[in-house]
């Protein structure tokens, strides 16, 4: 199945690029069965539904029950899609491991309102260990888009490409562009975003927009010349690819929002440490939240915008 | 045992099963024959839940004995399921499937060993429609089966069995799936309850109160049908309304643990200690 990218993804949040992904994979295919958790606008999943909606089942404030709703519809053919924010998704772990990993179920879950993106609803609702708890499930695949276009493709390649479970990690509106609209998604591709000579940094999801302008801000001042990936596939892993960046930098920064132990930065220091070995260093999410105005407030707050990652890479790699 | 890859089709395990229904004097002597491999099960491993298997022997053997699984086409949603949510209660399905010929005599005498059968229900193996073992999630399953068969247009040809145990009705997501299937008005599913009054820590009540169950059910909209979970013509008769019902059906079976093996039915046991069972031979 090969489907057009609209041009306008790249004006969209990055939840409305996956709800339009969703749109265009019910038209593409009668076996997308779309399903949440009391949360259809807020994960634009009500668009697939005004649209499809037979194929469409408001399970109510259940994740736990919607899980394995959707670990039935797999069993049974179809190829459901079940959209809840990603802090209480984590809710229905054991349900994702004993009965859509452990079968190996064609169950994707797409997960909004990760990180800090759900600023204004505070703490309880930004997720800051759910890649953490994804990645270490057997079957599962983890996918991280950078931003709008590439949360668009991602979701059209997942389809097309795995077969079994998927993970799916977008946020709710903060997500400026950064990657090419026009470049074709490459799943399970370490992708490169900015050269550089001195230390890479490696990141994903829109906090990457962050690493960028701090990638900038250390070239000025400090004379740091850092090289910026995307690590939009958690698992499986790029493995040679990160090998081949710590052999050329010799040593890295991951940035991300998510908590320091088991995420992007466990992820790569794990594969890091086996087949390169080089420093590698976190800088993530400093404790949990707040309720803030604007995503910027907490990324400064959590040390995580560019200003912040600029300091914390410097103090990393200088010592 | 099937091994290695994923993503099996249900139908590659679970060949067709066509055949005539048993009576119920026929299906007191599979169940016979049954429970001796259940006991036998429980005496070459001690921690085989016996007494569980026993409450919900005579359940599984009306399900695929007296009434029959069906199978009229090829896609997943053309068959009938039956997914043992109470799953530590897999010997008797075990029994059962070895009286379809899809275990192995045997093969149940392995059970719990290193290459022998799964302690818990696993689809890889033949006659096992979904891996179960963690308590209350049978029915949410059963759920997205059932709407499949609604999408495919069948929902009135076959049925979604799942059983449950009464211990289980603590777990949460039942009654978040119990609320949803009867939002839906998912006819296809047929939960049945194996009320035996005992969980793993002692009897029902004392543990956690249960409440009305047949009335919880009732509130949220579904068809109850109340029966001694021991008797033929009572499940039979259960299971021919909820063929025909308009909403979803939930059997309150009420039933005897350890039943069949007096000095666990008399003390609501679990396990067999082989110098116990032998006494009392």
């Amino acid at each position: 199945m090969t489907l057009a990218v609209p041009a306008a993804t790249s004006r969209w949040s990055i939840r409305d690029a996956v709800g339009r992904a969703l749109l265009a994979l019910g038209e593409a295919d009668p076996d997308v069965v779309v399903l949440t958790a009391d949360v259809a606008r807020s994960t634009r999943t009500a668009w697939f539904a005004s649209r499809f909606p037979r194929r469409f089942v408001n399970i109510g404030i259940s994740e736990q029950d919607m899980v394995d709703f959707a670990a039935g519809l797999a069993l049974a053919g179809k190829k459901p899609y079940a959209a809840a924010f990603a802090m209480f998704m984590m809710r229905a772990w054991e349900q994702i491991r004993n009965t859509v990993d452990r079968m190996n179920l064609d169950v994707k879950l797409i997960a909004t309102h990760s990180g800090f993106s759900d600023h204004g609803d505070g703490a309880s609702h930004q997720s800051l260990e759910d890649i953490a708890l994804m990645r270490v499930l057997h079957n599962m695949t983890v996918v991280v888009p950078a931003d709008p276009p590439q949360a668009y493709k991602a979701v059209l390649a997942v389809h097309d490409q795995v077969r079994g479970p998927a993970y799916i990690r977008i946020g709710r509106d903060y997500s400026p562009v950064v990657t090419d609209p026009e470049e074709e998604y490459r799943l399970g591709r370490l992708e490169q975003l900015r050269e550089g000579s001195d230390l890479a940094i490696v990141s994903a999801g829109p906090v990457i927009a962050q690493a960028l302008e701090a990638a900038e801000i250390l070239e000025r001042e400090k004379g740091l010349s850092a090289a910026v990936f995307n690590l939009h596939t958690v698992k499986p892993l790029d493995e040679w690819g990160l090998a081949r960046v710590a052999q050329r930098y010799g040593r890295i920064v991951v940035v991300e929002e998510h908590f320091p132990r088991g995420g992007v930065f466990g992820a790569v220091a794990e594969t890091v440490v086996r087949l390169h070995p080089v420093p590698v260093y976190p800088v993530a999410a400093t404790g949990y939240g707040h309720s803030a105005r604007s995503v910027m407030d907490l990324y400064r707050a959590q040390g995580l915008d560019a200003e912040g990652i600029a300091v914390r890479v410097a103090r990393a790699v200088e010592g | 045992m099937r091994r290695g890859s994923p993503i099996v089709s249900t139908q590659e395990v679970n060949p067709p099963i066509v055949e005539r229904p048993a009576s119920p004097a026929g299906l007191r002597e599979i169940s016979l024959r049954a429970r001796d491999r259940v006991i036998k099960m429980g005496l070459v491993d001690k921690s085989v839940h016996v007494g569980a298997s026993l409450s919900v022997l005579d359940i599984l053997v009306s399900i695929y004995f007296g009434r029959g699984l069906r199978r009229s086409g090829d896609r997943p949603t053309e068959r009938d399921w039956l997914i043992l949510s109470k799953g530590h209660a897999v010997p008797a399905l075990y029994a059962v499937l070895a009286e379809k010929g899809l275990v192995a005599e045997e093969e149940l005498y392995k059970i719990r060993a290193i290459d022998g059968l799964e302690g818990h229900p696993d689809y890889r193996q033949g006659g096992v429609d979904v891996s179960t073992g963690s308590l209350g999630q049978g029915l949410s399953i059963a759920a997205g089966i059932a709407y499949a068969m609604r999408l495919d247009g069948v929902e009135d040809r076959h049925r979604v069995y799942v059983v449950l145990g009464d211990g289980e009705l603590d777990e949460g997501q039942v009654w978040e799936a119990a609320a949803t299937v009867a939002h839906l008005g998912l006819r296809s599913v047929v939960a049945i309850v194996d009320v035996n009054g005992f969980q793993l820590d002692g009897p029902t009540e004392e543990i956690k109160t249960k409440g009305d169950i047949p009335g919880r059910w009732e509130s949220l909209g579904w068809n109850v049908v109340e029966v001694d979970g021991h008797d033929y013509e009572m499940l039979l008769e259960a299971l021919r309304q909820a063929d025909v019902a308009r909403k979803p059906t939930v059997i309150v079976a009420y039933t005897r643990r350890g039943r069949g093996v007096g000095f666990l039915e008399a003390t609501g046991g679990q396990h067999l200690d082989p110098s116990r069972a032998r006494s009392n031979e």
